[in-house]
């Protein structure tokens, strides 16, 4: 449908309301199921592998009454394993370039790879298998299963191994689950957990001490090819030792590898395992910080069937939401930009949003800002070498006579509070402020610029608090953290200049925490009386 | 007062082409994070909403929850609930009913719900059209008093999950430590109240894991001197997050100890004193706080309300999904559970779940743009 | 070789789970509750009812039947209260015991006992004439003050057909504690009860059930409700005994597989009864010294009798306290099930009752009432060894003090 397209062309042949879906598999398939679901058009990209990394503890019979899944074939770009290699968000979806060369024009862009589970621990025998969705035991055979072995086994993974155990034992054969927590979770591990240890599956508890499992040599009267030693933690006798025909040992899921596209987009967005993360205040439902961007499954951390399916959902409908809201006609420009701007760029690099973007049609390039993106954070005004951005927001205006009222009319000892609107902002509601506290709400913490904290320390006023949100709350991801850096960079000029070091301090706060916002100020007061 | 007007109420604009099967709107009992997180999604999707609530204020459970942050967010969520109370106060197409509860569900042929609702306040009733019903009326916190052994209520230092978090969100966390020189030596017991055939709960709360690892690290972030200790059946916390939780809190010196103590002795120096089983042997040891992770139970209006509607409660007294593989649709038709109450839920979770409950009500009723 | 004696998880752990019941062993989530809450746990460090589970179901059930903490166990129950997954433990002792027993291990004094049971139908060997005989010398021997009850001089009665109530004693009233028997028939003659014993059945407890021989267990309850139908009598009337009682009340029907239409009663709830309808007059705050209730773990735990006791002792006491824990949580005074009667036991069924004796010495009481024989033979010994400044009366005892003259 696409391949016609030249090379490096915009196509416009995809609607607006089009998804792109990055995936191969169970988790892109139910992606396409929920967007389709809402009414959306979708495309997808085969891209990685098509062995999906979803567990669940379910027969694959009454798997099939699943609800909102579409048992189609996947519509694809092409029968190549296309890769984004690119995607420029502009105001209404997105630019993605493949690595084709190809580039077509998206509302929304969806990853939903698969990724792949560890290889089986090195000290363990070469023929211990690996616990996948798709395992199926040998009926009536003695088989072990190795759970939390490396580390903590998932949850959805370890109600697999167990209903894998129940099915063994129901069957006839022997069944052994190893573990130091097992991993059962949702209204129904508890039952399955029961079930399974009332048909007779063992389950054997370790402690700092691993299991041993030695592979046996393989002999004419015995179809045993492990023994396995343990010493159970409760029972904590002699070692317990069995043999069994195959073991079993629980993985964890790795992502080998992210698209490039979308790694570029959300470069800082992965946490130390190297799954991307979402924006938290829309935790775990796919949001990235840039809205239009998904990340749904397993790349996000995510192995269980269904909170994925629920994940596909949810990104779904927003997705839908977002379209809605990209195609309506757009308020007020929240941005203005001066002629002061060298195109530097910096903006744009910063920007957690994806909100700037620049338009290199017109012979002379313009910087576009995007309102429906926009969330007035602020760290572009505050980072733009030029000053040559403003922000329209209604926090802004009130700025500049803030600073004036402080030139003039406050009252001895005054302080100063500059508050993140979403934490401390909301977490003021519920606290009387001493009188010297002056609290002003700013749209992130990250909007405070060194101009504006000297211009701040300029006047009569004996300190400034800053109240960002925690590290790693922030909902423009690291405004709160460029808050404490402006600030340690004017600490160490400040203490030459104006001798207030300790009369500026940056803490963090959430706005469930209003009786911490007190104190912190009611301690930062008495640092400043201390000072002067 | 307590119906906030809307913005720009607007419904021809927000819902053109609706059909008449999808008059009216999606009425939500329950205006805690599922409700709230439900009402966001479909008002975006400009699909009007009401929300009916009993108590004075939006947000439930998760509003009284306490930041979990240590020098970082640790991804409680907590705080997401004021995020979107934000943004469902400012939708234009929904209706906010505080202090009101439900009194009568009546189904018209056309398999519409004419709902009666009452403010409890003034006593003033009114009927609201709904094209969906979301029940979304949440949990309630297991009381440990029914499980004397641990003598909740009669020894000092023994506290619930919940009493614990209180001192949080006040900040009053030194109220643990009345003789500030000694160290804080706390244990937190699991599964209170869960996993629990006994009393009817023979489920995992889900929650109370990951809970009780981050408050352990919020006390060990305000007093690094503190001693802890996690007693546990089983470690249940899903997702990415449990790897890095217990990592952390191993870390910090806070022992995993499998085997919950089953009784509570006042110790001869006035501190608390249990006999655990460690390296197979029983041992005595000693605190100074023990903390309950109490589970959650049914909301106590769970009943009355499935009575209302017909939807069906299951055997543990949460309202009964379709089936186990369709967690968001109740067995009638145009009623949807959302959140803690039809089994129970972390934060994460829930806002899943309403995800899914939005895009099912747009599926079934063909609301799709 | 089949799988399961290649695994070391021997096929003998099939008979143990055959025998035992497996579900109760197989639902064990490990919980580790019992493990504090067993007042044997720091006397026998490396055993505890958690792991006595574990070992049987891992087939090291020979270990657990070898051992002396099968005997030290009370059955009390109380490890299991509010066990999340409803185990009883005391059933899985007795299965225990009963392997034990068939293994030809359980402990001589019992084994003594049960051969007398098997002969004459009690414990201690006495035949129907001595157990007549004796019964009418110790009513004798409080003659006087039962006429001062009750004018008309009256006869211990035996056999009589048609009473209302058959009264099994324990045999200690008719050896070693008479004083006990004296204080249930000045009861009974206080409420004017319509009673009588039987020379057939006049032995309450049930030693086969300590040692999990179930058969004979079965065959005494099936003796005992046999002799009440074939008397007639409306109500089966048990003295302050525990696991006799509660063997009654609580397993009989499903012991016998039929429904038993004959009352069980304990003569506490008795007493109760005839409190509250007027029949049983008592003087209010009779008792000037404080009174303390120790909850039996048979009528408290298993039965659920705990008020009515209480109810009494409060109405006659004029200083009535509670030792914590109570109740249902009650401390086992360390001599149940089988331990205080058997010698192998020695001074250890002392030694593991200090929670039950500091328990005692803090509520500061003068009176420790409680309302089984087993307990009170248990505390009295305790008392003696630790000279603990209480005095041990059962709670008919304290009623029968505070009767209105």
């Amino acid at each position: 449908m696409l391949n016609s397209q030249k090379n490096n062309s915009i196509s416009c042949t995809v609607p607006k309301q089009s998804a792109l879906v990055v995936g191969n598999g169970l988790t892109a398939s139910m992606v396409v199921a929920a967007i389709k679901g809402v009414g959306l058009d979708v495309t997808v990209s085969k891209f990685g592998s098509n062995s999906s990394m979803l567990f669940h503890c379910f027969d694959n019979e009454s798997l099939m009454t699943f609800p909102d899944i579409f048992d189609e074939e996947l519509p694809t770009v092409d029968e190549q394993q296309w890769e984004p290699t690119n995607i420029v968000p502009r105001e209404d979806g997105f630019v993605v370039t493949f690595d084709s060369g190809k580039s077509h024009k998206f509302g929304s862009v969806f990853l939903a790879i698969e990724g792949t589970l560890k290889p089986v621990p090195k000290d363990l025998p070469a023929d211990v298998s690996t616990i996948t969705q798709d395992t199926t035991t040998p009926f009536g055979s003695s088989v072990c299963f190795l759970l939390d072995y490396e580390e903590i086994t998932n949850p959805s993974i370890g109600m697999r191994s167990i209903r894998m155990a129940l099915e063994n034992q129901i069957a006839g054969g022997r069944s052994f689950v190893l573990l130091r927590q097992t991993p059962v979770k949702g209204l129904l591990g508890e039952t399955l957990y029961e079930t399974a240890r009332l048909a007779g599956v063992r389950f054997l508890r370790y402690g700092t001490e691993l299991p041993r499992i030695e592979r046996l040599s393989t002999s004419v009267e015995s179809s045993f090819r492990f023994k396995v030693s343990i010493l159970d933690i409760i029972e904590s006798g002699e070692e317990i030792s069995f043999d069994c025909d195959r073991v079993f040992v629980g993985s964890n899921l790795i992502i080998e590898r992210i698209p490039d596209g979308f790694r570029n987009l959300l470069s800082e967005e992965t946490d130390q395992q190297g799954f991307l993360i979402q924006d938290s205040v829309h935790c775990l439902t796919g949001k990235s910080f840039h809205r239009g961007v998904y990340c749904v499954g397993p790349s996000s951390g995510c192995v269980d069937l269904f909170e994925t399916n629920m994940a596909a959902a949810s990104a779904a409908v927003d997705a839908a939401a977002w379209l809605k809201l990209a195609n309506a006609p757009q308020p007020d420009r929240k941005m203005s930009i001066t002629d002061q701007c060298i195109r530097c760029l910096t903006c744009i690099r910063l920007c957690p949003h994806s909100a700037i973007t620049m338009n290199a049609e017109p012979s002379r390039s313009n910087l576009e800002f995007s309102t429906v993106r926009c969330l007035e954070c602020g760290i572009c005004v505050s980072e733009c070498p030029r000053t040559a951005l403003d922000l329209n927001s209604f926090l802004e205006d009130g700025f500049s006579s803030f600073i004036d009222r402080l030139k003039t009319e406050i009252s001895e000892n005054a302080i100063v509070v500059y508050g993140c609107y979403r934490s401390a902002g909301r977490a003021i509601s519920e606290i009387n402020l001493p009188e010297n506290v002056l609290f002003f709400p700013v749209s992130c913490a990250g909007r405070l610029s060194e101009s504006i904290l000297s211009a701040t320390l300029a006047t009569p006023v004996k300190g400034i608090l800053i109240l960002g949100c925690h590290h790693g709350n922030c909902r423009s991801n690291n405004g709160t953290d460029w808050a404490r850096l402006r600030l340690s960079n004017m600490a160490k000029r400040l203490g030459s200049l104006f001798g207030k070091v300790g009369a500026i301090s940056y803490k963090t706060l959430a706005p469930n925490e209003s009786s911490r916002m007190l104190k912190l100020i009611i301690d930062f007061s008495g640092l400043v009386r201390e000072i002067y | 007062m307590l119906a906030l007007p809307c913005k720009n109420k607007d419904k021809e604009v927000l819902i053109s082409g609706m059909r008449d099967h999808t008059s009216g709107q999606v009425v939500i009992v329950g205006g805690g994070i599922a409700g709230l997180i439900t009402a966001r999604l479909l008002s975006e999707n400009g699909i009007p909403f009401a929300i009916i609530e009993r108590s004075a204020r939006l947000g439930g459970h998760t509003k009284d929850w306490a930041c979990m942050a240590t020098d970082k967010c640790n991804r409680c969520h907590s705080c997401a609930v004021f995020d979107y109370e934000d943004l469902v106060a400012s939708s234009p197409n929904g209706e906010i009913l505080l202090r009101h509860e439900l009194f009568s569900v009546t189904r018209s042929k056309s398999g519409l719900h004419s709902v009666g609702i009452r403010n409890l306040d003034s006593g003033a009733e009114r009927e609201l059209h709904s094209m969906a019903l979301v029940l979304a009326v949440g949990f309630e916190t297991f009381d440990p008093t029914e499980k004397g052994f641990w003598g909740y209520g009669t020894f000092e230092g023994v506290m619930t999950l919940s009493d614990l978090n209180s001192l949080m969100r006040l900040d009053e966390l030194n109220k643990l430590r009345p003789d500030n020189e000694k160290p804080l030596n706390l244990a937190f017991f699991q599964c209170v109240g869960s996993r629990d055939k006994a009393i009817g709960a023979n489920y995992c709360s889900q929650y109370c894991c990951a809970a009780a690892i981050r408050a352990a690290l919020r006390i060990l972030h305000k007093y690094p001197d503190s001693k802890i200790a996690i007693f546990y059946i089983d470690l249940q916390i899903s997702g990415k997050v449990a790897r890095t939780l217990v990592d952390q809190a191993q870390e910090m010196g806070v022992r995993f100890l499998q085997g919950v103590p089953g009784e509570i002795q006042p110790s001869e120096d006035g501190e608390l004193k249990v006999i655990v089983e460690r390296n197979g042997r029983n041992v005595v040891e000693r605190f100074n706080r023990i903390v309950l992770s109490t589970g959650q139970r049914p909301s106590s209006s769970a009943s009355a309300i499935s009575s209302m509607t017909e939807a069906p409660l299951n055997e543990f007294g949460f309202f009964q999904t379709r089936s186990q593989l369709d967690l968001v649709r109740s067995p009638l038709d145009r009623i949807y559970i959302a959140g803690s109450c039809s089994g129970p839920a972390n934060i994460p979770d829930v806002a899943m779940n309403a995800g899914k409950v939005v895009s099912a009500i747009i599926r079934d009723l063909e609301l799709a743009i | 070789m089949n799988s399961a004696s290649r695994t070391g998880l021997s096929e003998n752990m099939s008979s143990i789970e055959n025998s035992i019941g497996q579900n109760d062993v197989d639902i064990c989530v490990t919980c580790g509750q019992c493990v504090s809450r067993c007042f044997l746990s720091q006397s026998y460090p490396d055993i505890n009812p958690r792991k006595i589970i574990r070992k049987t179901l891992l087939g090291r059930e020979q270990e657990v039947i070898d051992s002396e903490f099968i005997w030290a166990c009370t059955l009390c129950g109380r490890c299991t209260t509010d066990c999340p997954k409803n185990i009883s433990i005391d059933v899985i002792i007795r299965r225990l015991r009963g392997l034990a027993w068939a293994q030809g291990k359980a402990p001589s004094r019992l084994c003594e006992g049960i051969k007398k049971i098997k002969e004459f139908g009690n414990n201690i060997g006495v035949d129907a004439e001595e157990f007549q005989e004796t019964a009418e010398w110790i009513a004798e021997e409080c003659e006087e003050e039962l006429q001062e009850i009750f004018e008309e001089a009256s006869n211990v009665p035996f056999d009589r057909e048609g009473a209302e109530i058959l009264y099994v004693p324990n045999p200690r009233e008719y050896t070693s504690n008479p004083n006990m028997f004296q204080t249930y028939l000045k009861f009974f003659a206080h409420v004017r009860a319509d009673w009588t014993l039987s020379t057939k059945v006049f032995d309450i407890t049930n030693w086969p059930y300590y040692v999990g021989d179930q058969d004979d267990a079965v065959a005494l309850v099936r003796a005992t409700v046999d002799e009440a139908r074939n008397l007639g009598a409306k109500m089966l009337l048990t003295t302050e005994c525990g696991h006799g009682f509660k063997i009654l009340r609580k397993d009989a029907q499903a012991w016998l597989e039929e429904s038993i239409d004959i009352e069980v009663l304990s003569i506490v709830e008795l007493a109760y009864r005839y409190f509250k309808s007027g029949r049983l007059r008592l003087r209010k705050g009779a008792i000037e010294k404080t009174v303390t209730y120790h909850d039996p773990c048979n009528v408290g735990r298993k039965v659920g009798i705990f008020e009515e006791p209480r109810e009494l002792l409060k109405f006659i006491s004029a200083n009535f306290v509670e030792m914590w824990p109570n109740r249902k949580y009650s401390i086992c005074c360390g001599g149940g099930g089988s331990v205080s009667q058997n010698s192998d036991m020695g001074i250890k069924r002392f030694e593991h009752a200090t929670g039950k004796r500091d328990q005692i010495l803090r509520t500061g009481a003068d009176i420790l009432a409680t309302s089984c024989q087993n307990c009170l033979t248990q505390l009295g010994d305790m008392q003696s060894r630790y000279n603990m400044p209480v005095e041990i009366k059962s709670v008919m005892e304290l009623i029968v003090e505070a009767i209105e003259p």
